[in-house]
């Protein structure tokens, strides 16, 4: 089971080098605030981890081409994200990994033009001192669909 | 980094530097409403100063600047209460409720941000640096 999310692809600001500047977003009462992630920051990198599932345009249809190349390259294929939470906004940026930009950024997606669907499946908290991991799995009993997938 | 860039961010520096002798100026006159922009103003052109090292480009809106600052905040989670104290004295401009003494209170908040901010814009700059 899973959080089914559909954003827009944004771009943000270039945090750090493993972290692409590209994201997505989510409301935060479904991530940050339900799994009271804020509290859980000190000192902890929270990545989230899942499946890409389905890429679309925000405006017209996708061509045949694109279709086959989205399936072969992309959907099914994993993702994974470093949480920002919404401190000070109402959604949290799911900002795509080096690797997972790279997969889609080959495949001619670009930010504000494309809208990505994904499944996340668990989350990985990360300590800094100690590079000691914890994974949680997000609802693990129901699929969640977010309002906007 | 490129010459265009380098001056870009000079602008933006001289800039902020104006803002906080405006700020000084209008506190010694005890114009806090006016003296609590000029600080607003510091803390957006020193924002944007980052904006450009990280993403190519200036803050362009209030809520773009609000963005910056939550993403920032992930490594320096101070900025989140401290923000929200810059808003307050961006507020007091068109309003201006804030006595002296929590114009004082607030001001000691904003240096603290602004500190962050210059750190931040000094760290990121020396990334550029690199080879």
């Amino acid at each position: 089971m899973a959080l089914i999310i559909k954003s827009i692809l944004k771009k943000g600001f270039s945090l750090s080098s493993d972290i692409s500047n590209v994201y997505l977003e989510v409301d935060r009462k479904y991530l940050s605030e339900q799994y009271s992630i804020p509290s859980l920051l000190i000192a902890q990198k929270i990545w989230i981890a899942g499946t890409f599932l389905e890429v679309s345009k925000i405006y017209g249809v996708l061509s045949k081409e694109e279709t086959d190349v989205f399936q072969k390259y992309i959907i099914g294929k994993p993702a994974k994200f470093y949480l920002v939470p919404g401190f000070l906004v109402t959604y949290d940026r799911l900002y795509l990994d080096k690797a997972s930009w790279t997969s889609l950024h080959d495949c001619g997606i670009f930010p504000e033009e494309y809208q990505i669907k994904v499944r996340l499946e668990k989350m990985i908290a990360i300590e800094a001192l100690t590079q000691k991991t914890q994974e949680t799995e997000l609802y693990p009993h129901r699929d969640i669909i977010t309002k906007e997938a | 980094m490129s010459i265009e860039l380098e001056s870009v961010i000079e602008k933006y520096i001289s800039i902020a530097q104006r803002y906080y002798n405006n700020y000084l100026a209008h506190r010694d006159l005890k114009e806090f409403d006016k003296a609590s922009e000029d600080l607003w103003g510091v803390i957006n052109t020193s924002a944007s100063v980052l904006s450009i090292l990280l993403s190519g480009k200036p803050i362009k809106d209030h809520s773009n600047l609000r963005e910056l600052m939550n993403d920032i905040a992930i490594e320096n989670p101070e900025i989140v209460e401290l923000y929200k104290e810059a808003e307050r004295l961006h507020a007091n401009f068109y309003h201006n409720f804030l006595t002296e003494e929590s114009f004082k209170d607030a001001v000691i908040k904003i240096e603290n941000l602004i500190t962050i901010l210059s750190e931040l814009i000094t760290r990121t700059l020396n990334q550029y640096k690199k080879p």
